[in-house]
């Protein structure tokens, strides 16, 4: 049966469909995130729950019926509730972090809203990512949700964003700045400088250590204002911020779109992938970070620009490298250099330097198509999941969330 | 013995005028007459006579085909009485040769013609026939292949196509033949499927998939057929290689409805679907009709059916376009193949030309080649 080893399937119903992110349960279920697009009907998060198969399980919407609400990410707790997080557009300019939990079945469980403000005016929130948080003796378990936030510190006219971490507990109840309880402290959720400072993903590290990865534009050192990666870290209770770098080249904008914990992969703990953008060209850069980091260049264990993306910036481009076998990386990303095809989806295998090892694989159609996740399963096989445009453009077609499962070299095939 | 035969002949010569007058060929004999004549003469008993009788018309060719074989078979009588096989099996054979459908009937002919006829044939060896007709093919799934994580409404609709060929039968009798055909045939099948994307059940999207294809067929078969009547039955089984030449995809469609009562459609050039298909396929043949005879020939009507043994999807290159780049069909129209067999249905209508072969009946083939390998065996007593 072919589907067994290997398929490309949609997902959704009447209107547009994307596919952000997805989960692997232990069962070889998969649960994947996106949004909906309806006539009629504002936008929603919309999760598929499937069988190892591709076949549909079953679907929820979840968001506001007046509002207009986004996914960003989906990660699985360990006792197995789905935890996803996106934003809500409580009106223009002012986006709330939207976090929920729901079972395996699909039944609701907690959800939350929260925003921020600056004085008496509710600033804007986006979301990047959530983190699931053990907790220890400094903090309680629970949730980071990654992002950053216009509730900045000066009135620079750089200052567009600062990093936003909110912490919530296992039933999703923020974690505030000041409580009669002192592992239910967190301090202030965002941090920034007279810069535009985008946070993308926090990891625990021990019970009193978090890495917050995300990019700057800040003006320091040998950076002159361009976009570069940086990582800085929190305390158990998110004061005092600790150290902090980072890392880019002074003639190109890169920017973080995906932090990934490398299992396999000499040396390297965290890997961090996304744009680098400079004068006509707009590639994938890739950094390999140790485990203990020490704030400063060594660091580094790899960076590299391993595929050309495009010839011009464009937010929608977008970079996903994960750790793989032996060693390599695999790279998925939102790749328009295909003459007028727009977007497509390209997977690339790196080798252990992230120098890629053949010519990107590209999937998609005359419509744009976006990259969402990669996933490779203990079987060596490779899970791509995204959004594909169905029918004959983008204008004549519809968004739909996607899901491919290909061999280990990235066909569709045995 | 000959001198008493000699003498017979001479006696008989002198005391029948008549029949020296005759003897001489001429196109203005009434041969009716002629045959009349031997007739009378073979009842009364005068048969030393008649091959003279006879043989201007046969020679100069002034009999009609089933004067031919009433004056051939009065002289097989003839010679049989004569006690002459040699002339009589001679006699038999220009019999067969006149009418090679020709079989004796005890209740009819003579029983010594009769069992005479036991040791002739007019059977062909090989009989060449052409062909010509319709066709209707329907694609039997073995694994559907859903673009979609929900099921599907999926069904076939049948499409006529065309196909033409001819073939050669190998006789082993006159019912058994060992047949074998090389057939250009099109075939064409048509899949709709409803589901995709709905609104709670309601606006679903619908696809339409057309696929024509250009095949060479090479059916082999064992066919029994009847063997006399001016109708005659015949039915056969067997197995066929099925070369898929060339397959494309035109007309598709993919429509998307919305709730809102308007629609997009996809739509676009044919696709190319070979590189997607197995070349070489098997088939189940199974067949029957009837011939009539027109002359020494036939005209035939024959409905088959070929029962697909062989998938004809690559599923390896399902997704891929004959470049082995990702297919934009699988998004244009949300479609990948199915794995699937392809059945056929067909009427044709046919013309046999047998190449007859009047002779007398050699031992059984398989019994000659037993008897051959005998010999060869050295004797190791």
């Amino acid at each position: 049966m072919p589907e067994e080893n290997y398929f490309v399937k949609y997902y959704g119903e009447e209107g547009e469909q994307t596919g952000v992110d997805f989960v692997v349960n232990p069962d070889g279920t998969i649960v994947m995130v996106g949004n909906t697009e309806r006539p009629g009907v504002l936008s929603q998060i919309y999760v598929v729950k499937v069988d190892a198969n591709g076949h549909e399980l079953w679907n929820r919407k979840f968001g506001l019926p007046d509002k207009k609400d986004w996914v960003k990410d989906v990660e699985l707790h360990p006792d197995g509730r789905i935890v996803i997080v996106g934003e809500t557009e409580m009106e223009v300019g002012n986006k709330d972090v939207y976090i929920r939990t729901i079972s395996q079945d699909g039944v609701p469980l907690d959800s939350a809203r929260h925003g921020l403000k600056k004085g008496s005016i509710e600033t804007d929130e986006e979301v990047n990512s959530v983190s699931i948080i053990n907790g220890g003796a400094g903090f309680s378990a629970g949730f980071i949700v990654t992002g950053s936030t216009t509730n900045v510190v000066t009135a620079d006219a750089r200052d567009l964003h600062d990093a936003l971490f909110l912490r919530f507990d296992g039933g999703l109840v923020r974690i505030k700045e000041s409580g009669p309880d002192p592992i239910s402290i967190w301090g202030p959720p965002s941090y920034g400088y007279n810069s535009d400072d985008i946070a993308y993903k926090s990891v625990e590290v021990d019970a009193s250590t978090i890495y917050v990865f995300g990019y700057s534009n800040r003006i320091t050192g040998s950076y002159n204002g361009d976009y570069n990666f940086w990582y800085f870290a929190l305390s158990g209770n998110a004061t005092p911020k600790l150290n902090e770098n980072y890392i880019g080249k002074a003639s190109e904008n890169e920017q973080l779109t995906s932090v990934e914990i490398a299992n396999s992969n000499l040396g390297i703990r965290y890997i961090l992938s996304g744009t680098a953008a400079s004068s006509g060209t707009v590639q994938s850069y890739v950094v390999g970070l140790s485990s203990q980091l020490s704030f400063d260049t060594p660091d580094i264990r790899l960076e590299n620009n391993s595929t050309v993306l495009a010839a011009n910036p464009n937010d929608l481009l977008k970079v996903k490298v994960i750790g793989s076998i032996n060693g390599s990386f695999l790279s998925i990303s939102s790749d328009s250099r295909i003459g007028n095809q727009g977007f497509n989806i390209a997977l690339t295998r790196l080798n252990g330097n992230a120098i890629r090892q053949s010519e990107p694989l590209i999937f998609g159609g005359e419509g744009d198509d976006f990259a969402g996740s990669v996933a490779e399963l203990p079987n060596g096989r490779i899970l791509l999941m995204g959004t594909m445009t169905i029918g004959q453009s983008s204008t004549a077609g519809q968004k739909k969330m996607v899901l491919l499962k290909l061999n280990s070299e990235g066909k569709l095939a045995e | 013995m000959k001198l008493r035969i000699l003498l017979i002949y001479f006696v008989i010569l002198i005391s029948v005028p008549s029949i020296g007058q005759v003897g001489s060929p001429s196109r203005d004999i009434d041969c009716e007459q002629i045959l009349i004549q031997a007739d009378d003469e073979f009842n009364a008993g005068r048969f030393y006579g008649l091959p003279a009788l006879l043989k201007p018309c046969l020679d100069n060719g002034s009999f009609s085909g089933e004067q031919k074989v009433r004056a051939y078979l009065l002289l097989t009588q003839t010679y049989l009485i004569l006690d002459d096989p040699i002339a009589a099996d001679d006699s038999y054979l220009k019999l067969l040769r006149a009418d090679p459908e020709y079989v004796a009937n005890p209740s009819r002919d003579p029983i010594d013609v009769y069992y005479l006829s036991k040791k002739f044939t007019s059977t062909p060896i090989f009989t060449p026939h052409v062909r010509i007709g319709l066709n209707t093919s329907l694609a039997r799934t073995i694994y559907q292949n859903n673009p979609v994580g929900i099921p599907l409404d999926r069904k076939s609709i049948p499409k006529i196509g065309f196909q033409f060929g001819g073939g050669l039968d190998w006789n082993i009798n006159n019912h058994w033949s060992i047949c074998a055909e090389g057939n250009y045939s099109f075939k064409a099948i048509k899949r709709e499927t409803k589901g995709f994307f709905s609104a709670n059940g309601q606006a679903a999207d619908n696809q339409v998939i057309n696929e024509r294809q250009n095949w060479f067929d090479i059916p082999m078969y064992v066919k029994y057929s009847d063997d006399s009547g001016n109708i005659r039955p015949f039915g056969y089984v067997g197995y066929a290689i099925n070369l898929l030449l060339s397959s494309r995809g035109p007309d598709w469609l993919l429509k998307n409805n919305s709730s809102d009562g308007s629609a997009r459609e996809a739509n676009g050039a044919a696709e190319n679907l070979t590189s997607k298909r197995n070349f070489v396929n098997r088939s189940i043949v199974i067949g029957g009709g009837f011939k009539r005879k027109i002359g020494k020939d036939f005209v035939y009507l024959d409905l088959r059916y070929m029962a697909g043994l062989s998938n004809l999807t690559k599923a390896e290159k399902i997704y891929y376009d004959k470049d082995g780049n990702f297919d934009i069909s699988n998004t244009r129209y949300a479609y990948v193949s199915d794995l699937f067999r392809l059945d056929n249905l067909s009427i044709s209508f046919g013309y046999i030309h047998p190449i007859y072969n009047p002779r007398k009946k050699t031992k059984p083939r398989l019994s000659n080649l037993f008897k051959k390998k005998s010999e060869t065996i050295p004797d190791n007593k």
